[in-house]
């Protein structure tokens, strides 16, 4: 099954990259997903999605579940005439209606696949219609046949935000933080860093947001980008509005955080420069003293909230050694950890992500030592790898996301080294106890394994469509996982 | 084009994966998008239904939309007779591929015989059908070319259930009673459902079952097929009430030709029939007795027969009905609903014996309607 050219060696570009099997289960999520996902942050947006029943009607089962009931998201659903002729004028009617009945303070217009098929130019039809309603409108293109993924829906939600912002007056010491997807942006590092400078985060874009505060956020000195899918909108405001960013991004390179620190100092006049030592010193002391028991440990690279191959690169620091890296997509910027990793004589095979089922045939045969991220932990076991689920670590910013990392794969190291010792020797009870202990787990992953006997195809399911862009927790609700916790 | 605030009805395409994903051993192949395939296998885990069907996606590209390229699919097909060695591959295209006008039959013609498994393809999308259309589609295929291919089996004392799906909101609870019913008034297990907690071998062996019973009209097709092929014959009722259980037991018995027991359920059926007086008495009373049901998702017309019968008037008011039958959105925030359809949302429906049909779920139907009779009042 695994071919040679599939080797980082021989990886140009995107399409290089190949699917495991042609077949593909669960494959990736669509950019409508995506869209929907990040849009539903923000309470007080409606969403109009245009498409077939299907698009529609997953995509408002997915918000409503988001936002327990409370969704604004309308269906505008295509029928075989709208396909042939077009449906410019039932459009305009839908908009005018909504604008005139709901009065939303901004409408998201979301097109899918057909919509875009058929050349349907909506942008126009809502450029035409600005002067004629009171709501903001703002478009965004979500057809799957032109990306891999989600990730391209979450960019453009998240960009068209721009829209909604007007030029206000600077405040010197306010910052916005973009693309912060969870809740206790309070608890970060970097918040608590600014905090004690005096430093205002004015606002956390997409979860700490209203249409009306948006318009605000220009007000800021300086946006810290957290999170790669927010830099388009960083970018625009940039632009737009001459706001400067910062990349934090979700890296864990060390001096990459040091320096990202000391560009915020720099911007905000601030003296950041001996805390941010303190705190490298400490993340480095604790890498070395972890090296050693992962030196020349094997892993796969599933899926996590981190660049693949930035996430690679670190567990490479810490003495491992990867053995495929599934990717969802291959970027310009990955060229230069691919060739540093060559450099380093390591040539993993690098795969297509989303498509764990053909993987399972070949766990026995590569025999890694580590999984990261979503699978089934039972699946696992069997072949006795470690899997290390890093979901909760994206919740930091800064130094203590390396230290979050370091602890998950210590705690998860200890629960499958565990499960492995339960067939053996160990008393459910004993087994039961240490996982109530962990901390880093989320909530419901706790509970399925403290309940499980043997895991059911349908939470198998579920664990395979987890996606790394939102909290384990709320996902596995919105699969009804909780369900088959019961049930087993 | 239609404009929602609620869910939209589901199309044909969508109910064909519902039907398919009944079926444990089925393995499907999506020609489309990834997104799709993905949606749906999450999409059915709200219908609280254990599934186990196989369902692929080949995804495709703007290189495979522009040029209409089926290599993906061809591929995909190959790998999955292969690895997965099913007796029956599940075609299915996409909206795209529909637009584009992918012929499918010419992959099927390509591929055949390289392979062992039999490819089945589903039709394409017209953007006209909605999720019923496609159920009954899958459920007419399913009896031609599995069922019908396969040799007369010898009749054995089992029933087939056909029309009853992972999307029907009751479906559990209605087939464990449908399954009791029968067996304790005729000694007849259940042959196949029409496609719940099923598998092709089940499938293959339809013809062994001395009856039909068609509980939803997406089964009436394929049971008129079973009975012009097999001549076995079938009863076609969606059983609600005392009354209809008893005549829908009476139309079973004709059809096999056996006299239905009257001993059995006796004192329950005296109690349940005694407590339909008593909410009929009820409802007379009631200053007002409209009830609004929602028709989008489910055929209703069996149980408004059986809820006039009570004495309730059917309305399309919803704001001035004393009940409303409606989906798990609705019932989770009004008081005065009743849940019969999907979608739910963060609701559990794994408990099995809370029938809506049959005897039994007509004595839970009247406890039901008697409570919520009673929530509604105290709310206004």
């Amino acid at each position: 099954m695994l071919k040679e050219d599939y080797r980082l060696s021989n990886i140009q570009e995107d399409k290089d990259v190949k699917s495991l099997s042609k077949a593909q289960f669960p494959g990736p999520h669509c950019p409508l997903f995506g869209a929907i996902m990040t849009a539903s942050y923000i309470e007080d947006l409606t969403l109009l999605i245009i498409g077939t029943e299907e698009c529609t009607y997953y995509g408002k089962d997915f918000a409503m579940t988001r936002q327990n009931g409370k969704d604004q998201v309308y269906a505008a659903v295509l029928e075989q005439h709208d396909i042939t002729f077009g449906c410019e004028s039932d459009l305009r009617e839908m908009i005018l209606k909504i604008d005139r009945e709901d009065r939303p303070k901004a409408l998201m217009v979301i097109t899918t696949c057909v919509v875009e098929l058929v050349g349907e130019d909506v942008a126009s039809i809502l450029h035409s219609l600005r002067e004629e309603v009171d709501t903001k409108l703002l478009i965004v293109h979500t057809e799957h046949f032109k990306c891999n993924s989600h990730i391209d829906g979450m960019e453009k939600t998240l960009a068209q935000l721009a829209y909604l912002m007007e030029t206000k007056r600077k405040k010197e010491k306010a910052v916005n933080i973009l693309g912060f997807k969870y809740e206790g942006v309070e608890q970060t590092e970097l918040y608590v860093l600014l905090e004690d400078e005096g430093i205002d985060v004015a606002m956390t874009i997409p979860t700490k947001v209203t249409i009306e505060s948006i318009a605000e956020a220009t007000s800021s000195a300086l946006n810290i980008v957290v999170d790669a899918t927010a830099l388009p909108l960083a970018k625009a405001m940039e632009q737009q509005f001459q706001i400067p960013y910062v990349d934090f991004g979700m890296g864990l390179d060390l001096d990459r955080i040091a320096n990202c620190y000391k560009e915020i100092s720099d911007y905000l006049g601030i003296a950041l420069h001996k805390k941010i030592e303190e705190k490298y010193n400490e993340v480095a002391d604790r890498m070395e003293k972890v090296e050693n028991g992962l030196q020349g440990k094997t892993f796969i690279y599933g899926n996590t909230p981190f660049d693949c191959f930035a996430f690679s690169e670190f567990l490479m620091e810490l003495g491992m050694e990867p053995l495929i890296i599934q990717c969802r997509e291959l970027l310009p910027s990955h060229g230069e950890v691919m060739m540093r990793m060559l450099n380093r004589h390591v040539n993993p095979y690098i795969l297509r992500m989303a498509n764990v089922a053909p993987l399972r045939r070949i766990y026995g045969t590569l025999k890694p030592d580590y999984y990261f991220g979503h699978e089934s932990p039972m699946e696992l076991s069997k072949h006795h790898i470690t899997q290390i689920v890093t979901d909760t670590c994206a919740k930091k910013i800064g130094f203590e996301k390396v230290m979050a990392v370091i602890d998950a794969i210590q705690e998860e190291q200890g629960i499958f080294s565990l499960m492995g010792e339960h067939k053996k020797n160990n008393s459910d009870e004993q087994v039961r106890n240490k996982i109530k202990h962990m901390t880093n787990m989320p909530e419901s992953m706790k509970k399925m394994l403290l309940n499980m006997k043997s895991i059911p195809d349908a939470m198998q399911e579920a664990l395979l469509t987890l996606d790394d862009n939102a909290p384990m927790e709320s996902m596995m609700q919105g699969h009804g996982a909780h369900m088959m916790m019961r049930r087993s | 084009m239609k404009l929602y605030k609620n869910y939209p009805i589901a199309s044909d395409r969508m109910g064909m994966l519902w039907a398919l994903n009944g079926i444990h051993d089925a393995c499907i192949i999506e020609f489309g998008p990834a997104g799709t395939t993905h949606f749906s296998i999450e999409g059915l885990m709200q219908f609280g239904a254990t599934v186990h069907a196989k369902t692929f996606t080949t995804h495709m590209d703007e290189h495979d939309v522009t040029f209409g390229n089926e290599e993906r699919l061809v591929d995909a097909i190959l790998e999955v007779d292969k690895v997965e060695k099913p007796a029956y591959i599940f075609v299915l295209g996409s909206s795209i591929t529909s637009i584009i006008g992918i012929d499918l039959e010419g992959v099927r013609l390509q591929v055949q015989d390289d392979i062992d498994s039999q490819i089945i393809l589903l039709p394409d999308c017209d953007f006209q059908r909605n999720f019923r259309q496609g159920i009954e589609e899958v459920n007419t295929i399913l009896v031609r070319e599995i069922a019908l291919k396969n040799s007369t089996q010898d009749k054995q004392p089992v029933f087939n259930l056909l029309g009853l799906g992972i999307h029907d909101y009751n479906h559990r609870s209605d087939y464990y009673e449908i399954k009791r019913l029968m067996w304790e008034y005729f000694s007849l297990d259940i042959g196949t459902t029409f496609t719940l907690d099923t598998s092709i071998e089940a499938i293959a062996q339809a013809s062994k079952a001395m009856i039909n019973l068609v509980v939803n009209k997406e089964g009436l097709e394929a049971a008129k097929i079973l009975e012009v092929v097999y001549k076995q014959p079938y009863v076609d009722m969606r059983p609600y009430g005392v009354a209809n259980t008893r005549h829908w037991l009476a139309c079973i018995g004709e059809q096999l030709n056996r006299a239905v027991p009257d001993d059995i359920c006796q004192e329950e059926l005296k109690e349940i029939a005694y407590k339909e007086n008593m909410l009929k008495r009820r409802i007379k009373q009631l200053e007002h007795a409209d009830i609004y049901v929602n028709q989008d998702t489910m055929d209703t017309s069996a149980l408004e027969a059986y809820l006039s019968s009570l004495g309730f008037q059917l309305t399309d008011n919803k704001d001035n009905a004393c009940l409303v039958w409606t989906n798990g959105i609705e019932a989770l925030t009004s008081k005065k609903a009743i849940q019969i359809s999907h979608p739910s949302f963060h609701q559990e429906r794994q408990y099995p014996y809370t029938p809506m049909m049959g005897i039994r779920g007509t004595h839970y139907l009247l406890q039901e309607i008697g409570n919520t009779l009673t929530k509604a009042l105290l709310q206004d």
